[in-house]
């Protein structure tokens, strides 16, 4: 092994970027207890359009998965992307997840022409509405010369940036669709049953990081505005905050959406404290189709495994800062002294962060396996320290870098 | 696990230079001077740009204001006060990271701890993207700086100079003023030649606390073993003899204590006692009014604090507005100066606004102005705080007396809490006294109310920790055990009064049953009887009879050391009844054999041997070999004392058979020593003698220093029998130093006593007179009625050896009040003979005669023989004395025969030379008669 096997692990292994378009055939990992193939089927299988909730740990890699799923499924559905993080919005409002649908699949469908191929008249009607009834007082204009779906695309578009990066844009636009929504709505239907009839394909929308807003946005958006959430014609997948599963709430207004699936962490360990090993193959993989195993000494990587509690984003960080930590020593290897370092370095970051409370709610977990939902652990599920499991029965436990905490008074 | 400054800087370089598509690094720092020298160093080493962002409160979004600057890919972006920052800015970033990250640069975000959770909290999406911490804070991790008191001349001017003039001085004024401080000033600045002594009458409220403090202060360590009467006078004296300061900080806690306040007021020329307090004491006289401080001196203060903590100068013209802010308040200005060093001044003057505001419309009670600015700027300095440190001050804040360094990290749990405590110190929030880090009260209070707003389980493990003290410390017997409760009891008295609140009755229980005996050593009736109330209260609560038995068994003992007899009697008997009911036979024994002692120590005898063999049976019927030994050796005692030899050494072979056969050692040891004192008694010394050195080698073996002190001892007692001066004073030195150290007062006092009859028999008067004197006193202090007799019987024998009747009259007739109050017919025997002695020297022969008569019928009755022998041998003389030669003939005769079955050498030689006095006399009479 030399160090620039330790340069690249500083760099395949970035907490920020989840696995895109030749990584996923490269990288990617079939995990065990992942819904993926559930979900392709329960979409392959439906003949309505469904409205799919997904949720996993900040950090588990539901990313990678949607992005894998959407792969999956590009000869089977009309896939579109949609974010939340394109409108930079904290204060999330179920107009904005409306206009967000109907912008991303109106785009992607004047986008892929050779695919699609909309009729003239709903292109310009569509233009007319947006640009004479929405957006009249704002400084969106239509440009005057080329296409009308040229016209269309670089109009959505401009609505697309400034909702997103314009105070006033937004706020009046806002207005304006809060009344109109299911005039979009209408029209966005139309689009999808055009690009059904023309492709074949179903238009599938993969909504992503609605589940970063916070938890009272969230719960307004999805609990009480799930009616307009469902409106739309077409599959939808969202990502919802698993901190809200643990809600009364969440029972009773399930009904409301076609499926939800959880993407579990990957388990490390049985309910019983004994090693799963599957699970922590799954994770070795992870790694080691990355770079090789050999950059590990002894247990090293074991023990990043163990340590990384099946949070992928943290197996992740653990690689790349041992590999830091060792660059830094000036080892060509990573060592368990080093992993050990990186651990408590980490460990400090959850000693920072948790409040007295955190603790014995920690501890009761980590004793029981099991959490009665309170807000402590809605924040604990929230910070991360508190980690959820599925095989065969849902339970809970502590992220193994912060048990040495719970070991002190 | 924290990493050097400069091994932390290596790794956010490398990781810098080694990604391709940029980072995001988090720098954890406490002084903006750090993050800019840093700064600095990162330009310097790296190849790329380093762009600084600073944010402020018109910033909302700082990934436009990046995307606007243009910055290249693989450029470093240095983004710094989150805290100015406007809220949005979180939100942008957990919105906008992936433009960031598109933008392939590398973002290092300086965070102090506080901005570090916010930024955690509020964006934690983007916090989700670091890939790595890197920490700065315990680089810059500075040991708290040595306070140099800043301002106030005139005032100290003014005070020293009332202070030199003698007695005592109010030193007043508001809470936060600063008294405190000038008061710590005054004690470094003045000097006085027989010492300063500090005591914080929060913690140490009673006069007898207070005496003891300032005793330990002025004498030494073993003040501590005095007797409260004794200490008062000796620290009286050191007062009187030379120049002392006595400062009394927090004495509103003990105003209204009259008895404390006239003894404050008896301090007079050449010492002088400082009172420190927030309300006026006019009852003391002098009193100087502390003013708030200047502004020009709220600036220094602030300044040099600040530069203390790593202020870099930035700004200063923002202090006069800071200070005015926070009223001028010295404590207030403490606690926010350190943070100059971490904000620049202008934020931190807009925070401490808000705070104030904030506090302002939150209170309802209608806080004062300086309350609202100490509050929020204890808000303030405690937010910032790392969270280990916030830990640490709240878990801390319930202990009334501070804690010791050896105690933080156990106590708190804080795993790295060397760095805590250094923080809170130099932020003002814990201060080091003397081996013990201590909070000014109103920073205690606040941190309390932290506490319990966020960490009320805190209290519970609190109270179990010291439980668990109290139970590893509970053999008072171990000197290291016994130092740990007299550096932490008021903490573990603390924890038990938790115990109420909590309802957390087994643990008063414990802690009780735990800490009784310390009290009791210590003298501190009071305490260990509120103690013991409380657990009585939780083992009713509980209805646990076995533990209420125990409890009400341990209350006796209170009870017993202070001569409360009727209510120890009643205590027992209770106790008796709730463990016949709870069928706890084994805590019944121990408690039939502690009523067995207190009618021992009444001379009950009866009573006393009934309830002793009731303590054997019971204990033989439930298999406690240990009990059973324990009230054999108390039924030994009695017998002995009754003069029933036999029974007394069959009851003691009993128990050290028992002893032997359970490998009990330390119990061998003791009635090893037993045995020797029932042959002493009967004046056989070398089996005494013989009996002492097994027992002494077996306490020394298992560390029963309190067997050890008491064999020493009575070896002692048996060489002034035997004339050996020298091996006499080594033994009772010996003793002595041994009882003190382990703080056996009853043993303290028994050694005083053989001290006093050394020098009688060596016949230095005065010595002996004050070894006596001060071994009543212990035993009055005590309550050791049995000891405080015995030692007036010496007492008189001194004074009529002296040829002082008088003297020896009056101690006898206390003497034997007291032994016929508590019915001890032996005692009163002797008693009798020695009065005699008096009445012999006074030529009074009837009275003499009389009282011998008395004295040999109970000797008698009890089998005493050395007792018998004098007697008579006394009678003789009187017969002869009247010149009854006969009868004086027919008793010395009497005496030589009983005194020959005894080993006291010296009454049989005293026996035959009177006889052959008797015998001249006779023949010289016989020759008068023949004559005439």
């Amino acid at each position: 092994m030399d160090a620039s096997d330790l340069h690249q692990a500083l760099n395949l292994f970035d907490p920020r970027r989840p696995l895109e378009m030749d990584e996923l055939a490269a990288y990617y990992v079939q995990r065990p207890h992942a819904p993926l193939e559930s979900m392709k089927t329960y979409l392959r299988l439906s003949r309505r359009p469904v409205k799919v909730l997904f949720s996993g740990h900040r950090g588990s890699g539901k990313s990678t998965e949607l992005r894998r799923l959407a792969r999956d499924l590009e000869g089977d559905f009309f896939v579109v992307h949609a974010a939340a993080r394109s409108l930079n919005l904290s204060d999330l409002s179920y107009v904005d997840v409306v206009l967000a649908c109907s912008v991303a699949l109106l785009r992607a469908a004047t986008d892929r022409a050779r695919e699609v191929r909309l009729p003239a008249g709903l292109e310009r009607d569509t233009l007319n509405w947006l640009t004479k009834e929405i957006t009249p007082e704002t400084t969106i204009r239509s440009p005057k010369s080329g296409t009308i779906g040229g016209k269309l695309n670089l109009v959505l578009l401009t609505i697309e940036r400034k909702y997103g990066q314009e105070t006033e844009t937004r706020t009046i636009l806002r207005d304006r669709l809060v009344t109109r929504v299911n005039e979009l709505i209408e029209r966005v239907n139309l689009v999808c049953g055009e690009v059904a009839a023309m492709t074949g394909l179903t238009p599938l929308i993969v909504f992503e990081d609605i589940d970063k807003t916070d938890l009272a946005h969230a719960r307004d958006l999805f609990f009480e505005h799930s009616t307009s959430l469902s409106s739309v014609r077409c599959h939808i997948i969202y990502t919802f905050p698993i901190a809200l599963c643990y809600s009364n709430a969440f029972i009773q207004r399930l009904g409301d959406y076609s499926r939800h699936f959880l993407l579990p962490n990957i388990n490390v360990n049985h309910v019983d404290n004994t090693p799963f090993s599957e699970g922590r193959e799954a994770l070795k993989e992870v790694v080691t189709r990355r770079v090789s195993a050999r950059l590990f000494a002894g247990n090293a990587l074991t023990e990043i495994v163990e340590l990384s509690g099946g949070l992928i984003r943290d197996l992740v960080r653990l690689v790349a800062d041992s590999a830091l930590a060792a660059l830094a020593a000036r080892e060509s290897e990573i060592t368990s002294r080093v992993v050990k370092e990186v651990a408590a370095s980490m460990a400090n970051d959850f000693r920072r962060l948790l409040l007295p409370e955190h603790y014995a709610a920690l501890r009761k977990a980590r004793k029981t396996k099991q959490v009665t939902p309170d807000e402590t652990i809605r924040q604990a599920l929230e910070n991360l320290s508190l980690l959820e499991y599925r095989n065969g029965t849902t339970w809970c436990d502590v992220h193994p870098l912060a048990w040495t905490l719970l070991d002190q008074p | 696990m924290t990493r050097s400054a400069d091994l932390e800087l290596e790794r956010l370089v490398l990781l810098i230079q080694e990604v391709w598509q940029g980072a995001f690094a988090v720098a954890l720092h406490d002084q903006m001077s750090v993050r800019r020298k840093l700064t600095a160093a990162l330009r310097q080493r790296l190849p790329q740009p380093v762009y600084e962002i600073g944010l402020n409160e018109h910033e909302r979004n700082p990934v436009d204001t990046i995307q606007k600057l243009e910055i290249r890919r693989g450029s470093v972006v240095s983004l710094f006060d989150f805290e100015r920052a406007s809220p949005e800015v979180f939100r942008y970033l957990d919105l906008q990271r992936e433009i960031l990250v598109e933008a392939e640069i590398s973002l290092v975000c300086w965070v102090t701890p506080y901005e570090h959770r916010e930024l955690a909290g509020r964006a934690p999406n983007f916090y989700a993207f670091r890939t790595a911490l890197f920490d700065f804070t315990a680089a810059e991790k500075l040991e708290a700086p040595t306070r140099r008191f800043i301002g106030r001349e005139r005032e100290i001017a003014e005070l020293s100079s009332l202070l030199e003039n003698g007695g005592p001085i109010v030193l007043s004024g508001l809470a936060g003023v600063g008294k405190t401080a000038v008061a710590q000033h005054i004690v470094q600045s003045m000097h006085f030649a027989g010492g300063a002594v500090w005591v914080d009458c929060e913690i140490y409220p009673d006069l007898a606390d207070i005496v003891l403090a300032a005793a330990v202060d002025l004498l030494g360590e073993w003040a501590r073993e005095l007797p409260s009467d004794e200490r008062i006078k000796r620290v009286g004296d050191a007062l009187s003899e030379r120049p002392c300061l006595l400062v009394l900080d927090t004495f509103e806690a003990a105003s209204e204590d009259i008895e404390l306040l006239r003894w404050i007021r008896s301090i007079r020329v050449p010492s002088s006692a400082l009172v420190v307090s927030r309300v006026s004491v006019p009852y003391l006289g002098g009193t100087y009014t502390l003013s708030q401080l200047s502004r020009s001196m709220s600036v220094s203060l602030f300044s040099e604090r600040a530069k203390d903590a790593g202020w870099d100068g930035e700004s200063p013209e923002t202090i006069p507005k800071l200070c005015a802010l926070v009223g001028d308040l010295p404590l207030a200005i403490e606690l926010l100066a350190p943070r100059a060093a971490e904000l620049p001044l202008g934020e931190l003057q807009k925070l401490v606004r808000q705070s104030v505001a904030v506090i302002s419309a939150e209170s309802t009670s209608g806080l004062s102005e300086r309350h609202q600015s100490l509050t929020a700027s204890f808000r303030l300095s405690f937010a910032r705080l790392t969270e280990n440190a916030r830990i640490l001050l709240r878990r801390v804040s319930p202990l009334p007396d501070g804690i010791g360094g050896d105690l933080v990290g156990p106590f708190t749990g804080v795993e790295d809490w060397q760095s805590a405590v250094s923080e809170s110190v130099r932020h003002s929030l814990l201060a080091l006294d003397r081996q013990r880090y201590r909070f000014h009260p109103l920073v205690r209070r606040y941190t309390l109310d932290e506490l319990v707003r966020t960490e009320p389980e805190w209290q519970s493990r609190f109270v179990q920790f010291f439980v668990q003290f109290a139970h590893t410390n509970a053999d008072v017997n171990d000197p290291k055990k016994l130092s740990a409760l007299d550096r932490e009891w008021r903490n573990a008295i603390a924890a038990a009064e938790t115990t109420e609140a909590l309802s957390d009755h087994r643990s008063a229980i414990d802690l009780a049953l735990c800490l009784s005996e310390f009290l009791l050593r210590r003298g501190m009736w009071s305490d260990c009887e509120r103690l013991m109330y409380r657990a009585l209260t939780a083992a009713r609560a509980l209805l646990d009879g076995s533990a209420e038995g125990r409890i009400l068994n341990g209350l006796s003992n209170v009870y017993r050391n202070q001569g409360r007899w009727a209510e120890a009697e009643a205590s027992l008997q209770q106790s008796l009844t709730v463990l016949r009911d709870a069928g706890d036979t084994a805590s019944e024994a121990v408690t039939l054999d502690t009523l067995g002692n207190v009618y021992r120590s009444q001379g009950r005898w009866q009573q006393a041997e009934a309830a002793l063999q009731q303590s054997v049976a019971t204990s033989l019927i439930v298999g406690d070999r240990q009990g059973e030994a324990q009230a054999l050796a108390d039924l030994s005692d009695v017998y002995r004392a009754r003069g029933r030899w036999p029974e007394a050494e069959s009851a003691c072979r009993r128990s050290l058979t028992i002893a032997r056969d359970g490998g009990d050692q330390y119990r061998q040891g003791r009635s090893l020593r037993n045995l020797g004192n029932i042959y002493r008694a009967q004046g056989q010394w070398t089996k005494a003698i013989e009996n002492y050195r097994n027992s002494l080698n077996i306490a020394r073996s298992v560390g029963d220093r309190v067997g050890e002190s008491r064999t020493i001892r009575s070896c002692g007692n048996v060489y002034i029998k035997l004339r050996e001066w020298e091996h006499a004073r080594e033994a009772l030195e010996s003793s002595l130093t041994i009882a003190r150290q382990i703080g056996d007062r009853v043993g303290e006092a028994r050694t005083l006593r053989h001290y006093g009859n050394l020098y009688r028999a060596q016949g230095s008067i005065e010595k002996a007179e004050e070894m006596f004197e001060r071994c009543v006193s212990i035993e009055r202090e005590m309550v050791d009625r049995v000891g405080e007799a015995r030692a007036l019987r010496q007492w008189a024998d001194l004074y009529r050896e002296a040829r002082r009747p008088e003297h020896a009259r009056t101690k006898y007739e206390e003497s034997l009040a007291i032994t016929r109050d508590l019915k001890d017919r032996l005692g009163e025997a002797i008693l009798l003979a020695h009065l005699a002695g008096v009445y012999r020297a006074e030529s009074a022969w009837q009275k003499a005669e009389e009282a011998l008569r008395r004295s040999l019928v109970i000797f008698e009755e009890f089998g005493d023989l050395l007792g018998t022998g004098q007697v008579l041998k006394d009678l003789a003389e009187v017969a002869a004395a009247q010149s009854r030669n006969e009868e004086a003939e027919h008793l010395i005769e009497r005496a030589i025969d009983t005194l020959k079955r005894t080993e006291d050498r010296t009454s049989l030689d005293q026996a035959l030379a009177l006889s052959e006095k008797i015998k001249d006399a006779s023949h010289d009479s016989a020759r008068k008669n023949s004559t005439s």
